[in-house]
Parts: structure tokens; sequence; C-alpha cells
């Protein structure tokens, strides 16, 4: 058939772009592994789904096609959409509307530049269009100010499916941006929103008490970095981004397999209920521990590696020595607190051996689950190791010097510094965020407004979502629609009118 | 000649014609064999318009392909003159597969006078076959009133006083805009003394200046109130809303598009576009289009009648259609004639479904279709998927018919358009998403089907009494499936057809010359 042919014709399979085809199947057998167990009822449907999402976002990632690229993306939106229904209808709804916004926005600006004379997707030299198609992602890969449905979305999304969202679909807008942004130039505004969303998301996350929360606004602040990276421009920049994506996406697949885990054995997301998590579960533990500090970027994992790239391709300055240390810091910082209060604070290890034996834990352990999260640490630690990748794919950073030496310096201070920080704001212990949720946001946006015309109105919490647009927009259009709507004969009248206006059209027209 | 003599042409709009008074007779000796010959004369229309596709495949791929045939027995200027070009098999083949599906589902629909019912339905598809087959100006425009006649005791088919209402504005709005028509054709008919498509496209460059203005304004002004184009669309959704679902789905996804094929053959055979661009009106058109395409999409969002919603979406889409036609290039054609294509499925499919869904509901208003979603699964999953579909999400047609039009804006550098079309789907999404939320709705569990393996064994019988009416739904909504995957199987019937609208030297040649 024509339409395959038009298909296997635009695929290309240059450069990195087969490779993070690759990671992208193995994280979907990860994320696979984990729903075997977790996924309860209509296990056909959600394998289904999940075939569908994994040849969209092959084709997604490996066409050079503007019609093939959004058609597979708007199959992942469709996929991802329903996987969630598995959580809540309500989240159905509320992703759906977002992807849908942002889809609208991106199918705008991609026809835009196919109008404009870029017929395949290549390097887009033109500013206005690079900023047009930035928006266009910036809903669906949570750029900053439009992250704002990411936290809430990703953290009550069944574990497998957070990690599917978190790990790989907020990915696809980054692997689009590393083929259309120009190598050498890079972009300004991409690298600006990368600074802010590293810095606000990571306090963010730094004082979340929720895992999966924290996870999510970890997200956010891990893709600045990505948006960092492809901002900057150059070639170590882009491997940095390349590589950055692949090590986050096994370090936060990984992790949101195990906050599924934890949630079921201990029956709370909050890091302050975790006891004997070690003796419990130790393997998964180990997993954990290993994805948060790739995550921190400690020395010689694949966090820190990629984290480097990006450092050293940026212009050598106090400045930006500076800013990376302080960004590094906020990384190191989370993921510390989070290892701190699950493993080491007011933990018990004197008998630690005898203990492992009793095999105390409340949720089964299923070989597929261990599958994953072995699959997953074996992932970060062979980017650790390679980050040259198997087949040399990315075969100048073999001979790259990451200058490890730098890195332990950086370490040690992380350490130091964070260990101060910690002891003097009792390792943040915050309570947990109440009701994190759209509707929530949208009753704050609603109070303040309303709160600046100085009149304080209690809205329906539950039904914000409904009341904002029977509020706000529907009373516009029916206004709109009763301005239109007179009597019949007020009706009819505008046909005379308008036989009158098309008669002397050509008057009107020379008026103007 | 050949094209002298195919009468088979005529057999298109006589079947339907003559099936009306056949079936008013057998009502009377038996209700059975009447019904036998409904489902005949409907499969017998769709037969022969496919049997003439697939008879000069050939031709048609050559672009080669044409029939017509003429009567000249009056004298004078009242010669009746059929004629078939690719753009008219184009229309012809949607429209009898529409009629015949939506044919099939008022077997099962129409609970009381259904000898009347169909003598009208079929009346109103045979003046709809001819307006599309006409050739010349008089026939045109018999056929056109026709159709405004026949579908008004349809529209009030529940004799209910708003259903009269509705009725009654229509056919004010249609008669008012048939003057319009008849003063254009007077003018043509005074200033050339000939009634033919062809020969007046012949001459229409020797007429007067502001004769010409004229001519082409009473034209569009009654094309636009028949498309139903904001300020002049209020008739439009009481009518689309009031009358049987069958009847709303022939308004809506049929009718217009027929509208829409009208002014086509109007503004580029027989009156070359090169005028309304000349008189500046090109532009102004399309912005009006735009403004009603988003009006429409806007009502929409607030109506809390659901069929009322579904004819506001109407306008919003015939106004993108007609708004993309203006641009008037290739890919401007493409995108218009695949969204014509999509939106006959789509909106006979989602009216269909509401006739089906309605049953269970005690009225059209949104707070009455609670937990409707859990009582009719699998229908309301095809609603949800043709849903899915007018607002653009692959792989259904609707996403290739939006992308074109898309396409074509953005290269016209018309960046309002493209503009609207996008937020026009967007708040598509809102307003479907407000029903769909309502209708999956918590109830109680006595209100759900028993199960899902229960619902899919409804499904084995397909073709029994209620099940036909479903089944119609999943035909319409497995072919925006199956075209959204092969939507190149309207390659080229849409581009033969774009070749037509391009070319009017061609049709006139043909028509002259035969």
């Amino acid at each position: 058939m024509d339409l395959f042919q038009q298909l296997a014709a635009n695929f290309s399979l240059e450069g990195y772009f087969p490779l993070l085809a690759e990671v992208g199947v193995i994280l979907t057998l990860m994320t696979a592994l984990a729903a075997w167990k977790y996924i309860k009822n209509n296990k056909f449907w959600y394998y289904m789904l999940t075939l569908l999402y994994l040849v969209s976002t092959l084709i997604i990632i490996l066409t050079n096609d503007w019609f093939f690229f959004l058609f597979s993306w708007e199959l992942v939106t469709l996929a991802t959409t329903f996987m969630l229904a598995w959580s809540d209808w309500k989240l159905v709804r509320q992703y759906f509307v977002i992807q849908f916004s942002g889809s609208s926005i991106l199918l705008f600006a991609a026809l835009a530049a196919n109008g404009l004379g870029y017929t395949d997707i290549t390097v887009i030299e033109s500013l206005p269009l690079q900023f047009l198609l930035i928006m266009g992602i910036a809903m669906k890969s949570g750029l900053f100010l439009f992250h704002f449905w990411l936290p809430p979305i990703h953290s009550e999304a069944p574990s497998p499916v957070s990690a599917v969202l978190s790990g790989w679909v907020v990915k696809l807008g980054y692997i689009f941006l590393l083929k259309i942004i120009p190598m050498e130039s890079g972009n300004t505004f991409l690298f600006l929103l990368g600074m802010a969303m590293v810095a606000y998301a990571g306090w963010q996350a730094l004082v979340s008490a929720d895992f999966k929360i924290m996870l999510a606004y970890s997200t956010v602040s891990q893709l600045g970095f990505i948006a960092i990276a492809i901002g900057t421009g150059g070639e170590y920049a882009y491997l940095g981004a390349v590589l950055y994506i692949i090590a986050h996406g096994f370090a936060k697949t990984t992790l949101f397999i195990s906050t599924g885990i934890w949630q079921k054995e201990f029956d709370s997301r909050i890091i302050y209920d975790y006891k004997d998590a070690l003796v419990r579960r130790p393997f998964t533990s180990i997993a954990t521990i290993t994805a948060l500090l790739s995550l921190g970027g400690l020395v010689f994992t694949a966090g820190y590696k990629s984290k480097y790239l990006i450092k050293s391709a940026q212009n050598p300055g106090l400045l930006s020595t500076a800013v990376f240390f302080v960004f590094g810091l906020l990384s190191f910082l989370y993921a510390a607190r989070v290892i701190y209060w699950i493993f080491i604070n007011e933990q018990d290890y004197s008998d630690f051996f005898n203990d492992l034996k009793k095999r105390r834990n409340n949720y089964p352990i299923f070989s597929t689950d261990l599958l994953a999260l072995l699959i997953g640490v074996l992932g970060i630690i062979s980017v650790s190791i390679w980050p040259e990748m198997p087949g040399q794919i990315l075969e100048s950073l073999a001979v790259k010097d990451f200058h490890n030496l730098s890195g332990i310096r950086d370490t040690v201070l992380f350490i130091l510094l964070s260990a101060y920080i910690f002891n003097n704001n009792q390792f943040f212990k915050v309570a947990a965020r109440e009701n994190l949720s759209l509707e929530n946001y949208f009753q704050q946006t609603l109070s303040f407004i309303y709160g600046m015309s100085r009149k304080s109105i209690k809205l329906d919490t539950e039904k914000i979502f409904e009341t904002f647009f029977i509020e706000a927009i529907f009373a516009a259009s029916r206004s709109l629609r009763k301005f239109v709507y007179q009597d019949f004969t007020v009706q009819l009248l505008w046909i005379p009118i308008f036989l009158t206006l098309l008669l002397f059209w050509q008057q009107i027209y020379m008026y103007f | 000649m050949m094209s002298w003599m195919n009468i088979e042409l005529n057999l298109l709009i006589l079947l339907p014609a003559f099936s009306a008074p056949i079936i008013l007779i057998l009502d009377r000796i038996n209700e059975k064999l009447r019904k036998i010959f409904v489902i005949l004369s409907a499969s017998l229309s769709l037969y022969f318009v496919t049997a003439l596709f697939f008879a000069n495949f050939t031709d048609i791929k050559k672009g080669s392909f044409f029939l017509q045939y003429t009567f000249d027995y009056f004298g004078g200027p009242f010669i009746i003159n059929f004629s078939m070009d690719n753009l008219s098999l184009f229309f012809s083949l949607l429209i009898s597969m529409a009629v015949f599906l939506i044919i099939i589902y008022s077997t099962s629909y129409i609970k009381y006078n259904k000898a009347k019912y169909y003598a009208l339905f079929f009346l109103v598809a045979a003046s709809i076959q001819g307006s599309v087959l006409t050739a010349d100006l008089f026939t045109m425009y018999l056929f056109i009133e026709g159709i405004t006649v026949f579908t008004t005791p349809l529209i009030s088919f529940k004799k209910t006083e708003k259903t009269t209402e509705a009725a009654m504005q229509y056919l004010y709005y249609g008669i008012i805009g048939g003057v319009f028509f008849f003063i254009s054709i007077i003018l043509i008919y005074f200033n050339l003394g000939t009634l033919k498509i062809a020969e007046t496209a012949l001459g229409f460059s020797e007429i007067s200046g502001p004769m010409q203005l004229t001519i082409i304004i009473f034209f569009l002004l009654s094309l636009i109130i028949k498309l139903g184009i904001f300020p002049i669309h209020f008739w439009l959704p009481k009518a689309h809303s009031a009358c049987p679902a069958p009847v709303s789905a022939l308004l809506s996804g049929v009718l217009l598009k027929v509208y829409l094929y009208i002014f086509m053959r109007i503004f580029w055979t027989m009156i070359s576009f090169d005028y309304l661009i000349e008189l500046h009106i090109s532009t102004f058109i399309m912005d009006l289009a735009l403004v009603s395409s988003l009006l429409g999409h806007i009502f929409a969002l607030q109506e809390d009648d659901f069929k009322k919603m579904l004819a506001y979406s109407s306008i919003g889409h015939i106004g993108m259609i007609l708004a993309v036609l203006m641009l008037n290039n290739q890919a401007a054609f493409y995108g218009a004639m695949l969204h014509i294509a999509a939106h006959l499925m789509m909106k006979s499919g989602l009216f269909l479904s509401s006739g089906y869904l309605l049953r269970t509901a005690g009225s059209h208003h949104i707070d009455e279709l609670e937990g409707i979603g859990h009582k009719n699964r699998i229908t309301f999953g095809a609603f949800v998927i043709i849903c899915l579909g007018t607002i653009g999400m692959p792989p259904l047609l609707g996403f290739v018919s939006k992308w074109y039009i898309l396409l074509a804006f953005l290269k016209g550098k018309h960046f309002f358009a493209a503009l609207v079309t996008v937020l026009g789907s967007l708040i598509a999404l809102f307003y479907y998403l407000r029903y769909i939320s309502k209708a999956y709705a918590e109830v109680s569990p006595e209100l759900k089907s028993a199960s899902w393996s229960a619902d899919f064994a409804e499904l084995l019988h397909f073709l029994k009494g209620d099940q036909l009416m479903s089944t119609i739904v999943y035909v319409f909504t497995l072919l925006i499936i199956f075209f959204g995957f092969s939507f190149q199987y309207f390659d080229m019937p849409v581009n033969t057809a774009i070749i037509e609208l391009l070319n009017p030297q061609k049709y006139i040649d043909l028509v002259l010359g035969g």
C-alpha cells in the first residue's frame, strides 16, 4: 500500500536517533513487565495500548515526514490517555484536553513550517518558526509555565503509566527539538526556559513529602537540563542531551516502577512512612538508590556524565561554573534527601542479616517486577561505564575526558554542603501537599483573579473544572448567542441588510 | 456520439422519484411488500451509481469520463439536460452511499406514518440526485425548490408546536433563498436567452458589468442562506434538531454538501471564479465563512440540546469548507473535498447515533443524558470514536481532512483561517467532552448493562430489528476508521474532480459538442 511505502521512504536511520529508538523499546519493555502484576483488569487492552504506543513512538523518533510525525504523536496521545483510565477517568479527561491543546498548537506550527518550505523535518533556521515549534511542544513536554499539568497527572497515574509518561513520552518533544534546532547556534529562549525549569522545579522537588510528586517535579527539573543542552548548541551539548535523555529515561522509569512497589508495600506515598525498606525489599532498595544517585549526578554515574557534557559545552567562566554548581547541588539535594528519609533516618541496621532472613513483606515479590528493575539498573550502569554506547554510536564520547577528579571534588563538596543544609533545615521535613490536582490550580488561579477585584468568592473545589467553563466560557458564549439571536423578524432583516452589503461591497472595499 | 444516449442517468433520478408513489400504493396493499420495495429501491439506486463508477473506471481515471442526456421536446428555454462528469460522480457516489445507509436505518427507526415518510424521503433523494446531475439552471432551480418543499414536511414529521415552528422557519428561508436563485436565473435568461450552464458560461462575459454583479450577488445570497452561513444561519439548528434522527442526518450530512456542490458548479463552472476575485467578494466571503465557523463552534459550546449542538457544529464545519474553497487552488480543493467526504460520514454517523442513544433518554437536554454511556456501551463507544474523528484525531478520516485544510490555509499564508481551524477543533473537543462526561456520569448499578460479553453477544444479531440501527452507526464508524488509514483511495476521485473544477472549458466543450 502507498501509505506504508511513503512511511518507509521517510524513515531515517542516521545519527543517534536509532539509539534513542532502541532505548525507547527497552523502557517500554520495562514498563510492560512492571505492569504484568500491577494492572489487574482488562490486561489485554492495556497491552494493546502499550503496543500502539510503542509503534507510534518509534515512528515519531525515526520519521522525517511531518504527516507521520503528527499522526503518530496523536496516536501516542490517544494510547497514553486511555492508559490513564486504569487510575481515574477524570485524569483521562484532563490529560486529553491538555494534550489535545498542545497538539493543536504543534499541528499549527508544523504545518506553518511545511507551508514555509520545510517539507521534511530538518534543521529549521528561521527563529520565529523555531519559537512556534518550541511553543508547540511546550505543553506536551512540560516546558516552563506549561508544566503545570505534569506533577498532578504524573503522580496520580498508575505507576507503570507514570513510568511511561515521565520516562519517555515527555522526552519525545526534546528528541524532536534535537532534529530541528540547528546544532551550531542552539536557541537562547529554550536555554532560558531550561534554567527556570531546573531552578523552580528543583526547589519544588526538594520540598515534597510525597515520593511520586517529588519524582514528577524532578522530571520537570531534569527536563530543564535537556532544554539547556539543546538551547546551548554545539556537538557536546547535543551528545549530552542524548545521553541525558537515555540516562534519565532509565533512572526515572526505574524509580516510578519502584514507587509502585513501595506504595503497595507500605500503603503510602509519603517518604517518612517508609520503615525498614532495605530489609523488606533489598533489591528494590538497591534499584531505587542507584537510580536516585544517578538522578543526583553522583560522580561516575550516568547522570554525572551527561551533566558534565552539558556543563563543558557552556562558555567557560565563573558565572557558568557557579550556576551549574548550584544546579548540580539542587539535584543532589533532592535525591539525597529522599535516600536519607527512606534508608537512613531512624533505621535500625544492627540485626540486618537476621531480619533479612525473616522475609517480611506485605506485597509479594514478583519476578516480573524484579526483571524490570534489573533492566533499569543495568541500563544505568552501562550508561555510566560506556557513555559511547554499545557499538560506539556516540564514538566521540569514548575518548572524552569526563574529569572524574573534579567530579569527585564536586561530589565531596555536594555531600558536605548538603549535610550542612540538611542539618540546619531538619532535612526538609515538610508536610505533604494536600490535594495536588488541576482543579486546585484552577481554584487558585480563580481566587487570584477574584482577589484582585477584592471580592472573595468561595468556589466548589470538586467541580471547579466544570464550574470554570460553565461560569466563564459558557456565560460568554451564551450572551454572544443572545446578542445574535433576536426575534424572527430581526433575523429575517439580516437578509436585506446582507444583500445591500454585498451589492455595495465594491464601494465599501474601495473605502478601506 | 455516445453521450446522447446515456439514458441510465435518468434512471438515477427517476428511480427514487417513481418509487415514492409506488410506496404509497404498495402500502395500501401490503406493509411487508412496501418494506421490501423500500430497501430494494434504495439498494438499486446505490447499485446504479457504483455500477456507473466501475463500468467507466478507466475513463474516470483518465479524466475523460462524461455522460449526458437531453430532453428537447418542449422547445424554447426549457431544455432538460443531465450530465455527469467526475465532480458530479464523486458527489453522487457519496450521496447515494449515505442515503442508502440512512434509509436502512430508517426502516427500524420510523414507527408511524411510514409510507408518507418513505415517499417524501425518496422524493428528497430524487431531488438531491437531480440537482447534482443537472446541467441547466431551469432544472437546477426545480430540484432545489423540490428539496426545500419535500424536506419541510419531514422536519415537522413529529407534528408538535416546536417542529412546526422549525419547519415553517425553514420554509421561509428556503423560499426566500429560492426566490433569489430564481431572480438570477431570470436575469441570465433575459440577457443571454439560454439556461444551459455551458452556454451561460460561454456568454457570461458579454453581460454588462452591473448586471454581472447583480447575478453573482443573488446567487451568492441564495446559496449562503441555503448553506446556513452566519448571519443567516438561524433556521439551521432549529430545523436540523427538530426532525427525526435520520432526517437530521440527511439534512446535516448530505444536503449541505449538495449545496456546496451547487456552489462549486455555479461559481467555478458557470461563472468563472475570477469574477469573484475581481469584485473582491471572495475575500469577504472567506472572512464571513471563517467568522461563521468560529461562531458555530462557540454556539455549540453553550448549547444544552444534544441535537442542536450537533447542528451548530455543522455550521462550524461548513464555514470551514467554504472558506477553504475560497482559496481557489489545487491544495485547497483537495482539503475541501476530503473534508466534504469526512464530514458527510461523521455528521451522518453522529446524528444517527444520537437517534439510537436518545431512545433511552427522556429528552435531548444534557441533564437527561446522564448515564447513557453505560446503557449503550458499544454504540456510545462508536459515538466517541466519531467525535474524535470530528476533532481530528488519527487514525480517523477527520485528521487527514483537517491536515489538508490546515496545509492549504498555511500555504496560502492565511494564518487567521488556520487559527480558526485549530481553535474550532479545540472548542469542539470541549463541547463533545461535556456530553461525553455527562454520559459516563456515575449512575446506579442497575442502570448499567449487564456485562461486556452480553454487549458483544448483541453484536451478533446485527441484522435484527433494533440492532439494525446500531449496525448502521457501526458501519459509519468503520468507514471513518477505514478511510482514515486508506484515505489514498480518495486520491484519484478527488483529484479528477478537482481537474473538472479547474478546467470549466472542458465541461463546456463536452456539453455543447456532444
